[in-house]
């Protein structure tokens, strides 16, 4: 059918991106099916995760941004992904030092750089991941979708911010990845046929730690741990600390002297991973230069506590899956922290085997994105059956009477989930519920994230107790969360979508966009215009190889039903009314809708009976096949009721 | 903010919703109480290698929803099958008993009793250790007794063991904890 070729994947490839605290790297698979980073013309695949704003209005991503870090200290964001979905008084917010904060209070980080611009953590972000688009643009001529990760220990709302970025930066987000997930399947791990590993990531500014099961191209996550106040950049600071009692002109608090300490600490720590001591000359802010002298054993009993705190993590994650070390068939290493040798020695100790190291560590978790946009997005090659499990890495809940927590999603719950749970007043004549949603561990909810707050209005006064609140919390394949709250008892269906509270609002994100195409001195309109027909083109292929996947499971009249909002889709998209290419879109998946259920649940019913749906296809001249199917399987009914499958 | 004489308060948990769907029939298996876990676990993956979200990453707006539902379902169904308190939870109610139905008297009686032990043998660690066996045995026993009655449809004996075995778990929790909170004082 001419129609599956209307959008060509080879043509455009997906591409993933490592969106790092200190460096960024975006990768793709070649025709080959190898996972490869994408380098600059010097050869360099590592972005800085650097933003400088410059008082022309220009603003410098990367190396050139980095090269601005001592001179221009407020201007040059670096380590941005730190305060990603946080409000302005957050305490890693004070601990970022510093920079110039607009606002001390609010649900968003603002920061005012040059000139005379106020930028949130979102849009600096959103910064590099344009040039990492950019950059793949350059090389590959057009872009597909792409995959993002995010470490397995990101909250809700830092990952809303990730996706939030990632549009603002226009790239097409196929989903949110867990780096460590991500890692394994650069290690092509998915050939083996089982097996049990541990993801050990040690990056610039997170630890994560994953237990991995593989079984039969099924991977799930087990347990996730780690510390997202734990990196490579605490390693810098505590040996800047070192440099600060070694050098009396290091020792000062002014933001150039730290940044030059810092740069100082980490160019020492990479030495030291090869040397077993170091002479280090040093760039002091206006011109002078200092040398200072570090031995690695000093270094590495300075850091020790740390890398302790990381071990720790890890046999609490084995604990949470309910495995210990020796259960483990293989440890991946991933992350530029984990080059130092100490880190390696302590890990491959704890568990009695080498570690999985022979990838790049800086670049395995890019490339592992770019694997899982190749799986998730259909290249021209044959797919492998590979699956991805994810599951909540902190709990969810809401808090009651008293202070104290309800979980209502517990950690480590397989993703998408959701979960219910009944509440009533306490007080007689209450007409309203404020419910107070959070994530976290903690007993009580002081101590845990505060992820929104809403109130249910309108309930009727009545006796206490005798009120009947349901609240849903519903938790999609990225990890974000969806709550309603409905009053069963008087029947009052009202629904409350809930808006984080840390983050941006819905409108500053459009206004942003709107921004961000002004700068790109494009029309508004044909930029949308644009973005409907490459939607449109995608909804096409995608009804398009529904019926010729499935034509098996169409209702006399439906093909044509639906092949005619596709002619209207198509001519829609010939027109300049992005308006219309809309509603087009709209009628198209409204008529094939029922028949998207119907392949649904048919794919179920075959697996329900342990076949592969084109054996069932084969056999299934029509959906009244199915239906009998249906009645004779042993409680598939409930997933085929008769307003899905109809006579 | 609010309406005068509007008053918003902080809710407080009821129950537990339980599911009103069947998750034996999501997951296609028989509803029976004894259940081959490496059999619930090959199930659970099966479907959720066809229903996951990413199995349609690229579909259209409707199929991406229909994904999320079924996924969401299985993934519950799952959750509520593999954990056995749960599981029988579900059978008693499908067999028309309220599974958090009036508790017996004696058992509570029996509880307070056991309550009472558990706080003062914090320092006698024979006392701890015969609790524990004594404990371990009784829940053992009510185990055995909630799969007797459901594999005999008996919903309200199902109901009383099921009471039991709850009672009991929440002892062995109360007891490790109480073991924690003296191990942390020496």
């Amino acid at each position: 059918m001419s129609l599956l070729h209307i959008h060509d994947p080879t043509a455009a490839p997906p591409i993933g991106i490592d969106l790092g605290t200190t460096h960024s790297i975006v990768a793709w698979v070649t025709p080959t099916g190898a996972p490869v980073a994408i380098r600059d013309c010097d050869g360099q695949a590592l972005v800085p995760s650097v933003v400088a704003y410059l008082d022309d209005g220009s603003v410098l991503v990367g190396e050139r941004a980095a090269a601005l870090a001592v001179e221009r200290p407020q201007d040059t964001i670096v380590s941005v992904k730190r305060l990603m979905g946080r409000g302005a008084d957050d305490p890693e917010v004070r601990r970022a030092g510093t920079y110039r904060l607009a606002a001390t209070e609010g649900p968003v980080v603002r920061l005012r750089v040059a000139p005379d611009r106020v930028v949130t953590p979102v849009e600096v972000s959103a910064e590099i991941l344009r040039a990492l688009r950019q950059r793949a643009v350059e090389e590959l001529g057009a872009i597909g979708p792409a995959v993002v990760t995010v470490p397995a220990y990101f909250d809700e709302a830092q990952r809303q911010a990730t996706k939030d970025a990632a549009r603002l930066a226009g790239l097409d987000l196929l989903r949110l990845l867990h780096e460590p997930t991500a890692a394994a399947l650069a290690y092509g791990l998915q050939h083996r046929v089982e097996g049990r590993f541990v993801v050990y990531d040690l990056g610039g500014g997170t630890f994560d730690v994953t237990v991995l099961e593989l079984d039969d191209g099924i991977f799930t996550v087990r347990a996730t741990g780690g510390d997202t106040h734990l990196g490579g950049d605490d390693m810098d600071r505590i040996l800047g600390e070192r440099l600060r009692a070694l050098e009396p002109r290091l020792a000062s608090d002014e933001p150039a002297v730290c940044r030059a300490r810092l740069v100082a600490a980490r160019r020492i720590k990479h030495a030291l991973s090869d040397a077993t001591e170091v002479q280090a000359d040093i760039e002091l802010p206006g011109g002078h230069r200092c040398t200072v002298h570090v031995r690695r054993d000093a270094f590495e009993a300075d850091v020790e506590p740390l890398v302790a705190r990381t071990l720790e993590a890890t046999r609490r994650a084995l604990s949470d899956a309910g495995l210990g070390p020796a259960d483990i068939d293989g440890v991946i290493l991933v992350g530029g922290a984990t080059r130092t040798p100490i880190v390696r020695a302590r890990v491959e100790a704890l568990f009695g085997r080498p570690a999985l190291a022979d990838i790049d560590p800086d670049l395995v978790v890019a490339m592992g994105a770019a694997v899982q946009a190749d799986l998730l997005a259909g290249g021209a090659r044959e797919r492998e059956d590979v699956l991805l499990l994810d599951v909540l890495p902190l709990s969810l809940g809401i808090e009651t009477m008293g202070g104290l927590v309800e979980r209502i999603l517990p950690r480590n719950t397989t993703i998408p989930a959701a979960a219910s749970q009944l509440f009533t007043t306490y007080a007689d004549n209450q007409t309203g519920f404020e419910l107070h949603v959070v994530q976290g561990e903690r007993e009580r909810a002081a101590d845990c994230r505060s992820l929104a707050r809403f109130t249910l209005r309108g309930i009727p006064p009545m006796p206490a107790g005798m009120a009947r609140l349901e609240v849903r919390f519903e938790v999609d394949a990225d990890g974000l969360l969806h709550v309603t709250a409905r009053e069963q008892r008087t029947g009052i269906e009202q629904r409350v979508e809930v808006s984080p509270s840390y983050g941006l609002a819905e409108e500053e994100i459009e206004r942003m966009l709107l921004d961000a195409y002004e700068h790109a001195e494009r029309d508004v309109q044909v930029r949308r215009l644009e973005e409907r027909r490459v939607e449109a083109a995608r909804l096409l292929a995608a009804a398009g190889k529904a019926l010729a996947d499935d034509p098996g499971l169409l209702e006399p009249g439906e093909a044509e039903l639906i092949e005619a909002a596709m002619t209207q889709l198509r001519q829609a998209s010939e027109g300049n009314d992005p308006e219309a290419i809309a509603r087009a879109m709209a009628r198209l998946d409204e008529v094939s809708r029922p028949f998207a259920t119907r392949r649904m649940d048919a794919r179920i019913a075959a697996a329900l009976r342990g076949r592969d749906v084109a054996a069932v296809e084969r056999e299934t001249a029509s959906a009244r096949g199915l239906e009998g199917h249906a009645a004779e399987g042993d409680g598939s009914e409930a997933l085929l009721t008769g307003e899905q499958v109809r006579p | 903010m609010g309406t005068p004489g509007e008053r918003a308060a902080r809710a407080h948990p009821l129950a537990r919703a339980a599911g009103a769907d069947d998750p034996f029939a999501v997951l296609g298996l028989p509803r029976r109480w004894s259940l081959d876990l490496t059999a619930l676990e090959r199930r659970w993956k099966e479907l959720s290698r066809q229903v996951h979200p990413d199995r349609h990453a690229r579909g259209t707006p409707s199929e991406r929803r229909l994904a999320v539902e079924r996924a969401v379902a299985v993934n519950e169904a799952y959750r509520t099958l593999r954990d056995p308190v749960r599981r029988a939870e579900v059978l008693v109610r499908l067999l028309g008993v309220d599974p958090a139905g009036a508790q017996d008297p004696d058992l509570l009686e029996e509880a307070i009793e056991f309550g009472e032990s558990i706080a003062a043998s914090v320092s006698d660690a024979e006392a701890r250790a015969r609790l524990a066996t004594l404990l371990e045995r009784r829940r053992d026993e009510a185990t055995r007794m909630l799969g007797e009655a459901l594999d005999a449809g008996d919903g309200p004996a199902a109901g009383r063991a099921l009471g039991r075995l709850r009672t009991y778990m929440r002892l062995l929790e109360d007891f490790a904890a109480h073991r924690h909170a003296s191990g942390a004082r020496s």
